[in-house]
């Protein structure tokens, strides 16, 4: 119990001190805010442009893009609010595991896990976070559907598993650097999410099994959306379930050896 | 003007650039991204019937060459500008007996020697898959040109010149994203400007964005032509002289304020 108490208050102060550094940039702070407002009407915008053309695509309607559109903002805000940050703070440009910083880190007496994945957030990404779920209830009030407690449960489930299959990844991808230094796979990953943004099942053959099968950014965005949408199949849940443990103790087993096998940093 | 200075320059960026190459084409890779989003989206809504003025293969033709104009024009110099100002390096810039334009030029012009190719392979790789259907006079070839090199020059001053509010701000990195999602939107990176809604295509008309992308690729596929590329040319060279003023004016009240480092 002390100890989970601790990580709590590290937790804390993890986030105030982060606080702290974006206050002294106010004009960003606005800044920040166009931006997102912005990006939310682009994100709508080009949604309802395409709707204008056509009233369904693959099966889509406006509002169930919209969900799936509010779920991705939502892992998206996740990752940039502190999962992000913190991972390339290490493994990132000029991370610690460049310049050597790492050493004090893991010299800290307290869960290096703890400190890679929470050390530095951006808390303005609430913002986002907080427009994401109100898009998510927006888009699921209008289209419709009719809700049971099964459907509601599930999809939290699902988003749970999608969570936990983006920590896996990203923290797999991250432990790479302390093998082989200079590689912003965090980055490749990003830009792959993108493709997340609209249903992978209205894209061709291709695309489509390289975004479910290979990287799991369907699994991830569309699985939820299609559970909300009661258009799922649920092998395809139970194949991710698989999928997110195993990738899970992977990336923990792989995290432990890439820890183990650091040697600081040296020309 | 100093072109030999100017010239040795480009190269010291282009061989410090060609070392880390795997790190611009993973930056190069994320540009390509919302693209190839958008070529996806509009593929699979187009279907057999077409939006618009725009057929599936309209669209295919459109984002294949939009994904290589976007890396021709895309200036990455706006963050390292910005960032040498808040790190305080402009200094050295400054120092030099050359202008500091000079070195946002040539980092830009080997970035883009660096990452054209591999936006060519790239797409290369989606004619591949989708094909290309393309044909276009010796005429539309040399229009396009001209409006590639003023949308790179376009885009280039525009971001510069905010960039350089850094003088003043100290960070404006928040800025120069508000103007890559203003490009994202108007350019014509989420759509082909000519299917946006009228009200917004005619305020468009008259926005710098889709100059910076969007005009040149509709030249390339005859979708202008006769009085309305004539005005497109117009309209580019206008924001370009507008954007080079806005950069003096940036530039003359932003050195009162810029102290080196830690404003």
């Amino acid at each position: 119990m002390k100890h989970f108490h601790s990580q709590k208050r590290l937790l804390k102060v993890f986030i105030q001190t982060s606080a702290l550094e974006e206050v002294a940039f106010r004009s960003n702070f606005v800044a920040k805010l166009c931006n997102t407002a912005l990006s939310l009407a682009g994100s709508i915008g080009a949604i309802y442009l395409l709707f204008q053309a056509k009233s369904s695509i693959h099966g889509w309607s406006f509002y169930e893009v919209l969900i799936l559109t509010a779920i991705f903002m939502l892992l998206q805000s996740l990752i940039s609010l502190f999962l992000g940050p913190s991972l390339n703070a290490i493994s990132g440009l000029n991370g610690e595991l460049w310049t050597g910083q790492f050493d004090f880190t893991l010299l800290k007496p307290v869960s290096t896990q703890l400190c890679l994945c929470a050390r530095h957030w951006s808390l303005l990404s609430m913002i986002d976070l907080i427009i994401s779920i109100v898009l998510l209830l927006i888009g699921a009030i209008k289209a419709g559907i009719q809700y049971t407690p099964t459907t509601v449960l599930l999809f939290i489930y699902t988003l749970f598993i999608a969570v936990l299959l983006l920590y896996s990844i990203m923290l797999i991808l991250s432990s790479v650097a302390f093998w082989y230094l200079g590689t912003p796979l965090l980055w490749i990953f990003n830009s792959f999410m993108e493709l997340g943004r609209y249903p992978v099942n209205i894209y061709p053959a291709v695309f489509r099994n390289l975004l479910t099968w290979i990287l799991p950014v369907g699994l991830m965005i569309t699985i939820p959306a299609q559970v909300l949408t009661h258009n799922y199949n649920i092998i395809e849940i139970i194949f991710g379930t698989l999928f997110a443990i195993t990738l899970y103790t992977i990336s923990i087993f792989f995290l432990k050896a890439s820890i183990r096998h650091y040697s600081s940093a040296s020309s | 003007m100093n072109l030999k200075g100017g010239f040795a320059l480009m190269k010291k960026s282009l061989f410090g650039f060609t070392t880390s190459r795997g790190f611009f084409w993973t930056l190069a890779f994320g540009w390509m991204m919302m693209p190839l989003v958008y070529m996806l989206v509009w593929i699979a809504a187009a279907g057999s019937s077409g939006i618009g003025a725009f057929s599936k293969n309209d669209f295919i033709n459109y984002y294949i060459i939009l994904i290589v104009v976007n890396q021709l024009t895309y200036p990455v110099s706006n963050w390292t500008v910005g960032d040498s100002i808040f790190s305080g390096d402009f200094s050295n810039w400054l120092l030099r007996p050359l202008p500091p334009v000079y070195e946002a030029i040539a980092s830009d012009l080997a970035v883009k020697v660096i990452c054209v190719p591999f936006a060519f392979v790239f797409s290369v790789l989606l004619t591949l898959i989708f094909g290309l259907t393309i044909s276009c006079t010796p005429q539309q070839i040399l229009c396009f040109l001209l409006a590639l090199l003023l949308a790179q020059i376009l885009r280039f001053t525009v971001g510069y010149a905010l960039a350089l509010l850094a003088l003043k701000k100290a960070q404006t990195n928040a800025i120069l994203n508000v103007n890559n999602t203003l490009v994202l939107l108007f350019s014509g990176q989420l759509i082909p400007t000519v299917l946006l809604p009228d009200f917004i295509e005619r305020i468009n008309f008259f926005l710098p964005f889709r100059y910076m992308l969007g005009f040149p690729i509709e030249v390339l596929l005859g979708k202008v032509g006769g009085s309305a590329l004539l005005t497109g040319f117009i309209v580019q060279a206008v924001w370009i002289v507008l954007s080079l003023l806005l950069r003096k004016i940036i530039w003359k009240t932003g050195m009162k304020y810029y102290s080196a480092v830690g404003a």
